[in-house]
């Protein structure tokens, strides 16, 4: 740049120099013509006036020989009629090779004045009559190699003052585009550091001219930008830590599922890191997560959400979002079910156990209306005994009402189950004995005699109740047997049938209804399990089942204990 | 001769008023409180009707079941409450 500039410079500087010289030139060769023109009319004269005081032809010849020495000039005499009154050779010029001498001589003797310049004014020439004692005609010739000298040397200077002019101008130039390409680079610079993001130099005008302008508007848009900057780094910071917070997996991918972004969550639910700028993993077997991510950015994507299991006992819920038309960044978000997924399954297992539980009663109570109303008051046997039945059912519609209250109030934290110590032993030789003609034993080992569990009275009759009348159907009448064991800090309470147990395929299965609670499977071992499920977890208590065919079933609830010094002495 | 029914459901609080109800229509009825022993009574003597809880202990009718038997037997139908009029 400085270079162009110093070479323009230098170029005008030229330019400009040339027509200088040509019109100074053409000037003082002019005037130097008049000078030398001026010069010869002079002598032409001075020696016309000697000339006329002189008085014989020797004296004439002697005085143009003098003048012509003195003035470096040729001087030829004719007379009135022609002829040369001097030689024809005069101060080494022979005036016969003037190509205008015979005009200049016809001229004078005439009469008249010329003064030519010929010979592409080398040569001035003079003509003038002679009047007084010698009338005749004056030629005066001045060859000028003075004036020739002095053209050249005008040129010579011209030509080196152009020279001093290029060079000055261009070394002018040179510093003048040294300076303005400075400036112009602080500004670059300046504006080379914001491209790069760096907002913090400021840029100071130095003088208030255009550059300084532009130096004053990148200096406010450098301002302008850093404080949008920092108000989207700001965005960006809250946004990263509300994403943090979730309990979604938030992930960001681009076109080739390169990872943009992706919470700890996310990290946690993919069981793999997500690292910024590594490609999307594929942690399941079942499922493939970047085939899932990758239709996300076909044309016709839309938002959309899918239920996977990726692995067998987790549901995820994966919502999918398309870049917008502009983005190109498109957002998965992961989210667990599992647990939501469990517990709508318990609620509604729990309510369609709770309903079927009421059932019965019922159905008995209705049963035995009916038949008291058919007859069977009028005969004090038979009615006693239906009104029996009624009195029991109603006691175990109000019992297990009373227990769903509770649950229902636990669930919805409405009331929590508040717990106290519960003497273990009194209770199950009650329930045993309510239970009637089955053959029920209640066992306590050594150290348990006076084992009392933390719990809520009735949640846990009704619980073990269940669990008795459920083993008591398996049994098909044989022996149940109540057993409660301390076991550090805890006890434990078996329910253990004789009966011909469940096969190991079935066990599972009970399991699973009373830990993954299938709704739909509700029917057969499960009837009032739920409750009891619910009710020993409301209690903060375990539940466990074990069978073998052949050998029974036993049902397993630990609670925690309330140490008693003395049964433990 | 009578009608013979067999009444199998393990809740004897409901066999006992619904056995009532049928005998007093003029039914002979026999009663069990599990599947097993629904099946040696069945195996031994010959009935004309069979009221069948669809979930019992030792005997899952409804694994083996069609969905008409269901409808028919499952304790979710309001017939066993007229067992009379079956």
């Amino acid at each position: 740049m400085r270079w162009w500039l110093a070479l323009a410079f230098a170029g005008i500087a030229a330019l400009t120099a040339i027509a200088v010289a040509q019109v100074f030139g053409a000037r003082s060769e002019a005037a130097i013509r008049e000078r030398a023109r001026d010069l010869t009319a002079g002598s032409a004269v001075t020696a016309a006036l000697e000339i006329s005081n002189a008085t014989s032809v020797e004296e004439i010849r002697s005085m143009v020989a003098d003048l012509a020495a003195s003035r470096a000039v040729s001087l030829f005499v004719l007379d009135a009629k022609g002829s040369f009154v001097t030689p024809e050779r005069s101060h080494g010029f022979a005036v016969r090779a003037l190509p205008n001498f015979a005009e200049l001589r016809s001229t004078a003797l005439q009469g008249r004045r010329t003064v030519e310049t010929i010979d592409h004014g080398r040569l001035v020439t003079a003509a003038l009559p002679l009047r007084g004692n010698n009338p005749g005609a004056l030629i005066a010739v001045a060859r000028r190699p003075d004036l020739e000298a002095a053209l050249g040397i005008v040129q010579k200077e011209i030509v080196r003052a152009a020279l001093w002019a290029v060079a000055i101008s261009a070394v002018v130039g040179l510093v003048v585009a040294l300076l303005i390409t400075r400036r112009i680079r602080r500004v670059g610079a300046a504006a080379a550091r914001i491209e790069q993001g760096n907002f913090d130099h400021p840029l100071e005008p130095l003088f208030p001219d255009e550059l300084g302008e532009l130096a004053v508007t990148i200096d406010s848009m450098r301002r302008r930008l850093r404080t949008s900057f920092e108000e989207l780094e700001g965005e960006r910071d809250r946004l990263e830590r509300l994403l943090e917070q979730l309990q979604e997996g938030v992930i960001a991918v681009d076109r080739e599922l390169t990872v943009e972004f992706a919470n700890s969550r996310a990290h946690q639910l993919v069981g793999s890191t997500v690292a910024r700028g590594e490609q999307l993993p594929d942690p399941w077997p079942l499922f493939s997560f970047r085939e899932a991510a990758s239709s996300m950015f076909e044309p016709s994507a839309t938002a959309h959400t899918m239920h996977v299991r990726p692995v067998s006992d987790r549901t995820y819920a994966i919502t999918l979002l398309p870049p917008r038309a502009a983005a190109s960044t498109g957002v998965v978000v992961l989210t667990d079910v599992s647990e939501r997924e469990r517990r709508e399954r318990a609620e509604r297992e729990f309510v369609t156990n709770a309903a079927h539980e009421l059932r019965t009663p019922l159905a008995a109570i209705a049963s035995a209306v009916e038949v008291l109303q058919g007859g069977a008051k009028e005969q004090p046997a038979d009615r006693d005994r239906f009104l029996e039945v009624v009195e029991r059912q109603t006691t175990r519609l109000t019992n297990l009402a009373q227990a769903l209250l509770t649950l229902a109030r636990a669930q919805t934290r409405a009331e929590s189950i508040r717990l106290e110590p519960v003497p273990l032993v009194p209770m199950l030789s009650e329930i045993a004995e309510n239970l009637g003609d089955a053959e029920i034993s209640v066992s306590v080992d050594a150290h348990a005699t006076d084992s009392v569990a933390l719990a809520h009275r009735e949640l846990l009759r009704q619980a073990l109740e269940n669990l008795a009348e459920n083993a008591l159907k398996h049994a098909s009448g044989g022996r149940l047997t109540f057993r409660v064991v301390e076991e550090d800090g805890h006890v434990r309470i078996d329910v253990a049938d004789e009966g011909p147990g469940i096969r190991a395929t079935d066990v599972e299965r009970v399991f699973d209804r009373f830990y993954r609670a299938d709704g739909s499977e509700v029917d057969g071992f499960g009837i009032g399990l739920a409750i009891v499920r619910e009710a020993i977890a409301g209690m903060e208590g375990t539940l466990s089942i074990e069978s073998r065919p052949g050998t029974g079933t036993t049902v397993s609830i630990v609670l925690r204990s309330v140490t008693n010094g003395r049964a433990r002495a | 001769m009578s009608t013979r029914v067999l009444l199998v459901d393990d809740e004897r609080d409901i066999v006992a008023p619904v056995s009532y109800a049928l005998e007093q229509e003029g039914f002979e009825v026999r009663s069990a409180g599990d599947g097993l022993a629904a099946l040696d009574l069945a195996r031994a003597e010959r009935y004309d009707v069979v009221v069948l809880d669809v979930v019992l202990p030792g005997l899952e009718i409804c694994r083996v079941d069609t969905a008409a038997a269901r409808a028919w037997l499952t304790n979710r139908t309001d017939r066993w409450q007229r067992p009379g009029a079956g």
